[in-house]
């Protein structure tokens, strides 16, 4: 069930209905019936992964509480272990298994032995890399006693599976949804209606700007050779959108849906082109993912602390590890160590919490050096996002060498115009809203109530006119 | 939450009443679905002659140029049990059926018109035939089941050009491929062949085999005679079939066949009767072709003996 399909449209008010009408409401029924709708929702996809899922929340559950309860260190540090092994080696099968089988297989052909690897015929269970990453962070954050366990499994069970995140996210942690999950939630209009506007928003973005971005992008990028090196640069862009309001639309929608019963999750997104370094941009784009990985990864390895070569070398690895994360890849695998790279000067002369506030705050109008200073950093992103879509890194460099040449000076083969003019209007939108949680957040509110409801209806339309057969997330397959 | 609910429902209405309006006027246009539906609501019990099947049939056979009362209701990507469930819809209408005559080409036991690109033609069936496909809500809705740009431009060509999308004589024939307008017969040899090459292997191919045998034992019981065939295809598009799926294909056809007395076999894919000429694309007659195969159809019929 696709947050953009009519099934999810039927789904949501029927949920929200029975939650907030249910007869002799009490937390525990709301939560027993937001469980059982988060089951309902991912058994949609593929009923015969619920059992993996309801088997990984039941471990984490359990060694949770062991390892609060086990007086001994070893026996803390054996349900620890056990748990993080095989969180890992679920991920490890379903997602990089045949990976491993097939990279060592062409190694070993490299230096001219034969082997036919065995590969798993499976389907990645959808949503397996966000899920197990909660599960993962319950598990440490008892573990290194920052938490107690959760002794009451429906809550519990609720942090892992909530639906608006299950699938894509934000990763959550067990310190900001779980008392959330535990406290009575009272109805809160301005809540509820700003979770509205939140998925209309979302809606917006994914169906507006990253669906049409991707009709042209995809037809560019599945044939390369066909283009100019202009048209490609084109189509590199036009990913660099749909990509963000592909994720960041989802991520809108799954954060309005959870305003809707009172839940406040982690913000995913914090318009992420417009940073003026790349340690900025990874201060906005995927920040659930990114704090995860600072938290659970960087600090342990050390961090910043112990001098350069060791912040140099925790760098490289979280960023290789994030590469990953996305998908068992090599595609992923130089994304993230590009991104490794432009981050390096930041790193080495410290320079890299420079650009904390929002740019321009307070003002209309950047100043040109924090203009030029966007556009190259949105140039960077763009070009890494180049190995992030590509198929294979033979399919990258056929791309990139097909920017970098002569014809990069001449007129793209596609000209899309009306989206051009639809992305420029949306850029706007989040320019002004940019001090806010998302952009339409504070947009139009100071209208008067008809403007503003003819601009709503207008996102309406617009999402409408666009709509058509439900297209995937792009972070589904992550 | 009554206000919360007030004001949801005050700014609603005029979206609910957009999507409804659409969602009407887009229903009342004359489609192939809605006319082939209402053809056999009224006629069902005359016909001794029913062609179902897929776009090969679609375009490939024009009922005109077969002596029995016949009617052609197949539909683009129409598979097999979909074919099935038209039969089992008007079973007790087919007071003087005698034939049914559908094709089993090199995709149709390894593919579901659920799970491809043509997924969106569920719908058809289920608000023109009256079926019932699955649970999903966006197969009972025109407005989500294309792009609205597409719905818009259907509502202009039918309400201000009075243009439907009707692409079918009285008796079920597609009339749009046209040999004036032939494709290149290399170029879509390659493509289709291609496109209809099975990514999803056996998944699909129990589940149709055994439609199949549903179609051949509800032909028996009621003494109807069930004909199989594999469609002519010109060769550049047999050229680039998988040859592990084609042999597949035959296979269960033949074993098929031979197993059912009551069922006949034909396969047409190289039958060297036709030629260029009567191609629109490479699988794909054209009007020409048509009126060939037809009349090889009502020639097999004709030379069956008489009950």
């Amino acid at each position: 069930m696709l947050f953009n399909s009519l099934s999810f449209a039927i789904f949501l008010p029927i949920v929200f209905f029975l939650y907030w009408f249910m007869p002799k409401k009490t937390l525990a029924k709301q939560n027993v019936l937001l469980l059982a709708s988060s089951y309902f929702f991912y058994g949609c996809w593929d009923w015969r992964f619920l059992f993996l899922l309801i088997f990984s929340t039941l471990l984490d559950y359990y060694t949770g509480l062991k390892i609060e309860s086990a007086t001994a260190q070893n026996t803390r540090k054996f349900w620890f272990w056990l748990s993080i092994s095989v969180n890992l080696g679920f991920l490890g099968i379903f997602k990089y298994y045949n990976f491993f089988a097939t990279s060592f297989g062409d190694m070993l052909s490299g230096i001219g032995l034969k082997v036919n690897p065995w590969t798993l015929k499976v389907i990645l269970p959808v949503g397996i890399s966000f899920y197990t990453f909660h599960g993962l962070s319950y598990v440490i954050d008892i573990y290194k006693k920052r938490i107690s366990a959760e002794k009451n499994f429906v809550d519990y069970s609720l942090f892992v599976s909530f639906f608006p995140l299950l699938v894509a996210g934000p990763i959550e942690r067990a310190t900001h949804l779980l008392p959330q999950i535990k406290r009575d939630r009272k109805f809160n209009y301005t809540q509820a209606v700003d979770g509205l506007r939140q998925i209309l928003w979302g809606l917006f973005k994914k169906i507006v700007i990253a669906d049409q971005c991707a009709e042209i992008a995809n037809v560019i990028f599945n044939d390369p050779s066909a283009y100019r090196g202009s048209t490609l640069c084109m189509g590199a862009i036009l990913f660099a959108f749909q990509i963000y309001g592909d994720f960041s639309g989802y991520s809108d929608i799954a954060l309005g849906t959870a305003r809707l019963f009172g839940i406040d999750l982690l913000r995913n997104f914090a318009y992420p082109y417009f940073s003026r370094d790349i340690a900025e941009f990874w201060r906005r784009w995927h920040i659930s993912l990114s704090t995860w990985f600072r938290d659970y990864l960087y600090i342990p390895l050390g961090g910043s602390k112990g001098g350069i070569w060791l912040k140099i070398r925790n760098t490289f690895i979280i960023f290789l590890v994030s590469g990953f994360w996305h998908g068992a890849n090599w595609t992923f695998i130089i994304w993230g160590l590009l991104h490794a790279i432009y981050i390096m000067p930041s790193i080495i002369f410290n320079t890299n919490r420079k650009n904390l506030e929002t740019v321009a705050e307070g003002k209309t109008f950047p100043l040109l050096k924090d203009l030029v200073a966007m556009a190259v950093t949105f140039l960077l992103v763009v070009f890494a996002w180049i190995f992030f879509r590509a198929e294979s890194l033979t399919h990258a460099v056929q791309y990139i060498s097909g920017i970098f040449s002569e014809s990069l000076f001449s007129m793209p083969q596609k000209q899309p115009r009306a989206l051009v003019a639809i992305i420029i209007l949306f850029l706007i939108v989040e320019w002004i809203g940019r001090t806010q949680q998302y952009a339409l957040a504070s947009f139009g509110l100071k209208w008067p109530k008809v403007l503003r409801w003819t601009f709503y209806y207008c996102l309406i339309a617009a999402i409408f006119y666009f709509t058509g057969p439900e297209k995937q997330f792009i972070y589904f397959q992550f | 939450m009554k206000k919360f609910l007030r004001t949801l429902l005050f700014f609603a209405i005029p979206v609910i009443f957009a999507g409804v309006a659409f969602e009407i006027l887009l229903r009342r246009i004359p489609n192939d679905y809605s006319y082939k539906s209402n053809f056999l609501d009224k006629n069902a019990k005359k016909i001794e002659v029913l062609f179902l099947g897929n776009s090969h049939v679609y375009y490939g056979i024009d009922p005109k140029f077969i002596e029995s009362k016949s009617f052609n209701a197949s539909n683009i990507s129409q598979p097999l049990d979909y074919d099935l469930k038209i039969l089992e819809k008007y079973q007790n209408d087919w007071k003087h059926l005698k034939y049914v005559v559908v094709p089993v080409d090199y995709f149709s036991l390894f593919t579901r018109l659920e799970s491809g690109i043509e997924a969106w033609r569920v719908k058809n069936y289920d608000l023109y035939f009256g079926m019932y496909s699955n649970c999903d809500p966006a197969n009972y809705f025109e407005i989500v089941a294309n792009q609205t740009k597409y719905n818009l431009e259907r509502l202009r060509k039918y309400y201000l050009h009075g243009e439907s999308d009707l692409r079918i004589d009285s008796l079920g024939w597609g009339t749009a491929n046209h040999s004036q307008n032939s494709q290149d017969l290399i170029e879509s040899g390659m493509v289709s062949a291609k496109r209809h090459r099975s990514s999803s292997e056996k998944r699909f191919l129990k589940g149709q085999i055994n439609v199949l045998q549903k179609m051949a034992d509800f032909c028996k019981e009621r003494n109807i005679k069930l004909i199989l065939f594999s469609s002519p295809a010109y060769k550049t598009y047999v050229e680039n079939l998988d040859i592990n799926q084609m042999n597949k294909n035959k296979q269960i056809l033949n074993t098929f066949a031979a197993s059912d007395k009551t069922v006949q076999y034909y396969d047409l894919l190289t039958d060297c009767r036709f030629d260029s000429v009567d191609f629109y694309d490479a699988d794909h007659l054209n009007e020409i072709g048509a009126k060939k195969l037809s009349g090889i159809f009502d020639s097999i019929i004709k030379s069956e003996p008489k009950n």
